[in-house]
């Protein structure tokens, strides 16, 4: 179900409606995770099976943990009998592919059967969501939970349950205490903000923006040097737009029925470095990654060299997160080398006081969206014709819609304003409300068209 | 990997657009305002619309915004509407050769206005009589009824399977929808939600008369450097010249039909016409109804009696219900150009046989001297 359907509309008030009556019952979380449980498995019933699977192995691998004795295998047990499902729809087909190319290389020609399995939605999300749990039970910094009600809720929450945030267990496991708090009005105010906001990034954004760049991208090979790179810009701040949209709105139902997600994107294109700009995008996922996989490696205790090692390691493994594909280990690879480069480069005086932060915000743009190219082409001959042709810059019109390249600046403007002295202006009550009526008729006037479904979603 | 942790910011850093309900308020207000504002800013119909014989160009067909706005003007300027399909529309005839030209001239005053609509069949009639012909309140209305509508199942739309069809929003979305209807629950919504506010139906017409037929987005896409569309709205499009070639019927190839037709008992189309029958006389306009003349000779001799059998239920049904109507005689052969609808000299000759018939003309003497002739001379 997506958070801009009617379906959703219907559903959202139904649920909030309900759970107003029950918040202050025993009966609030029961509520919360039914409503979860049909939220994911609306146009797929039997996926509700692998998020109960999910949640009933983490569950009795906390509760071992918290008993003491073979705490080690327990968690290697959990992470394992977690990652199964995620390996097998997300990479099984990868891996086959992979062992045939490679094989057909030796001129072994294994030749084994691709598995075609569809991906569930949401899966990447609650399963890191579940071994962020499970890890922390075993470091105790979380209280293994006792109550499945509760943990099941904190796992199946609908909001986040499609694209995140990635939820710690410390953060809002916490907040579904027996009987929540009854969501105030300020909650749904605050809600409806948040929602407005990513709804319009997602519909007036997102999906006008990628009628460009998915048609360019599309076929590649009929475009030339300067209309390639116009929409791998606009490609850029569609999957911004589209990301972030979906996170706002997932802030906004949960914090109007009284809860926090954790913030997920903080003005990722004003970044000055390629560790400001991870510490601003998909913020929930970088500090897991942070958290469970770059420390565990070693961190940066191990000199540059193993700095540099985990550094890599760890990006390129957040690139196969994002998707099965070449494509995506090399956008992971590419990040890594950013974020060396921009570390270094900090450590010089020179670039840090000398060069100005414009500079800085526009180079990181700039390599951020090269990036891109291999998040977004649908092969990695795709992707290396389109960096030969960027690179050869052919000067065709590139017939990008000024009303696209408006919206753009606007909201990089609105971004910049934002981090400057200027933010006083967007926090003047008129110009708020001037935003919001904008975007509310933006909506009602350009809106209603054919939706497209979150990129997030098939991650 | 040094980061501030996503737990330190509060849910509103990355943007300040946090409304309090005092200012959700104004916002809603403003926007409620700009919403009932802006409809008004552009006409839906310009100077062409006061043009003698105007009528409704066929690729605004689906814009019920600069119908209503046709069927206002009508009210004012005209003493009856004349509602139908391509049949009164005329579409093998110029806008200065229709049945409601001719009526005109008969009458020798423009007392009828021409509201017919490209595709416009019974179970759409209804919808844009009901949500969007609330102006002809009180108003002598003609309604043309096309038998061809009811020739086969397919097009009664009571086949089960999805069958693409005209004026779709126009049709029950809900309750009562055609057996050959199956939208996406956003879409059904999305109709009755567009008949109801009339910004919606406004925008609609915008993206018809000034798009392309396009939403902005995609036409900005093929207008890349356009800030607005340089196509001037509905006063753009021509609507004078006929819309298909005006030749016979026989010129054109058709051969008789074995049309199956469906029993009125059953017919979706046929209660829908009832409908909107009911639905105006409800509203105080007087109606009078014109079925055919269709077209008989494109008939076969198997599919005659059928379609006799159909006309006489009609028939049954308008004189129980004491509708005023006239079934004129099928027209010599040479002046159909298809099925049901006329050449000029069809409707030439329909326009004098409906002014002579006793029911028209008593029709007519029933309302006429009621109202002020406040129309033009043509």
């Amino acid at each position: 179900m997506l958070f801009h359907s009617w379906q959703f509309a219907a559903f959202g008030v139904t649920v909030y409606l309900v759970y107003l009556l029950l918040c202050r019952t025993r009966f609030a979380l029961h509520w919360l995770l039914a409503v979860s449980l049909v939220f994911y498995g609306w146009a797929a019933p039997p996926v509700v099976l692998l998020l109960l699977y999910v949640i009933a192995v983490n569950y009795a691998a906390g509760l071992m943990i918290a008993r003491g004795p073979s705490r080690k295998l327990w968690l290697a047990g959990a992470i394992i009998a977690t990652l199964v499902p995620l390996l097998c729809y997300k990479y099984a087909a990868f891996g086959v592919e992979s062992l045939n190319a490679a094989s057909a290389h030796l001129g072994l020609r294994a030749n084994l059967a691709v598995p075609s399995l569809l991906l569930p939605a949401g899966l990447s999300f609650f399963t890191f969501g579940a071994l962020g749990y499970v890890i922390d039970c075993y470091r105790g910094s979380v209280k293994a939970e006792r109550s499945l009600l509760r943990f099941a809720t904190f796992v199946a929450f609908f909001p986040k349950l499609l694209a995140g945030p990635i939820e710690r267990a410390s953060h809002l496991l916490g907040q579904l205490t027996p009987q929540p708090k009854r969501p105030a009005a300020g909650d749904l105010a605050d809600g409806l903000s948040l929602f407005v906001v990513g709804l319009f990034k997602k519909v007036a954004l997102a999906d006008y923006l990628s009628l460009y760049a998915d048609r360019v991208y599309s076929a590649p090979e009929s475009f030339d040097g300067l209309t390639l790179a116009v929409a791998t810009f606009a490609f850029a701040w569609k999957i911004y737009f589209d990301f972030s949209g979906y996170t706002d709105m997932a802030r906004g139902v949960a914090r109007a029925l009284g809860f926090d997600l954790a913030l997920n994107f903080n003005n990722p294109y004003l970044a000055t470095g390629l560790g400001d700009f991870w510490n601003r995008w998909h913020i929930s996922l970088s500090s897991w990654f942070r958290d469970y996989l770059y420390i565990p490696l070693g961190g940066n205790r191990g000199g540059k060299l193993g700095t540099y090692r985990n550094m890599v390691a760890t990006m390129v493994i957040s690139g196969l997160w994002h998707g099965a594909a070449w494509t995506f280990v090399i956008w992971g690879f590419l990040h890594a080398i950013g974020r060396f480069a921009t570390r270094e480069l900090e450590r010089t005086r020179f670039y840090r006081d000398r060069v100005p932060t414009f500079l800085k915000q526009l180079w990181v743009f700039g390599f951020v969206t090269f990036c891109w190219i291999f998040f977004r082409a649908n092969s990695f001959a795709d992707a290396a014709l389109i960096v030969k042709r960027i690179s050869r810059a052919g000067l065709a019109d590139p017939r990008f819609p000024i009303a696209m390249l408006a919206l753009c600046l606007i909201i990089w403007v609105y971004q910049f304003c934002y981090e400057s002295k200027a933010r006083r202006v967007l926090e003047w009550a008129p110009v708020k409300v001037g935003a919001m009526t904008y975007m509310l008729f933006h909506l009602l006037f350009f809106g209603g068209g054919a939706t497209q479904p979150f990129v997030y979603l098939q991650f | 990997m040094e980061a501030h942790g996503s737990r330190q910011l509060s849910p509103f850093s990355s943007n300040p657009i946090r409304l309090s309900w005092r200012e959700w308020s104004a916002a809603a207000l403003a926007c409620i305002v700009a919403l009932y504002l802006l409809p008004t800013a552009l006409p839906a119909v310009g100077a062409r619309l006061s043009r003698p014989d105007y009528r409704l160009p066929t690729e605004l067909s689906s814009d019920y915004w600069v119908f209503e706005g046709l069927a206002e003007h009508s009210h004012a300027e005209r003493q009856a509407a004349v509602l139908g399909d391509s049949v009164i529309w005329g579409q093998y005839a110029r806008n200065d050769d229709t049945l409601t030209h001719h009526l005109n001239s008969l009458l020798g005053e423009p007392v009828f206005a021409n509201l017919g609509v490209d595709g416009l069949h019974p179970a759409a009639m209804a919808g844009l009589v009901a949500y969007y012909g609330g102006v002809l309140e009180n108003e002598p209305v003609l309604v043309h009824l096309n038998p061809l509508w009811m020739a086969s199942a397919e097009q009664d739309l009571e086949t089960q399977g999805e069958v693409r069809f005209n004026h779709p929003k126009l049709v029950p979305q809900l309750l009562n929808r055609p057996a050959s209807y199956h939208p996406a629950p956003a879409e059904a919504i999305g109709a009755v939600i567009e008949r109801r506010l009339p910004f919606l139906s406004w925008k609609e017409h915008l993206k018809i008369a000034y798009c392309e037929g396009m939403a902005f987005q995609e036409w900005t896409l093929e207008n890349p450097y356009a800030l607005l569309p340089a196509r001037r709205g509905p006063d753009s499009f021509p609507s004078d010249e006929p819309g298909s070639q005006p030749v016979t019927w026989r010129e054109r190839g058709i051969s008789s039909q074995n049309l199956p037709w469906v029993e009125a008992s059953h017919s979706y189309q046929w209660r829908s016409f009832r409908a909107t029958v009911e639905l105006l006389e409800s509203r105080g306009n007087r109606v009078f109804v014109l079925v055919g003349p269709f077209n008989t000779h494109a008939l076969t001799g198997e599919s005659q009696p059928r379609y006799r059998a159909l006309l006489a239920e009609m028939k049954r049904w308008l004189e129980q219900e004491e509708v005023p109507y006239y079934a004129p005689p099928v027209l010599p052969t040479d002046l159909y150009a298809d099925a049901s609808h006329p050449l000029g000299a069809g409707y030439r000759r329909l326009a004098k046989d409906l002014s002579s018939s006793p029911s028209f003309r008593e029709w007519r003497k029933s309302w006429a001297p009621d109202r002020p002739r406040t129309g033009r001379q043509e």
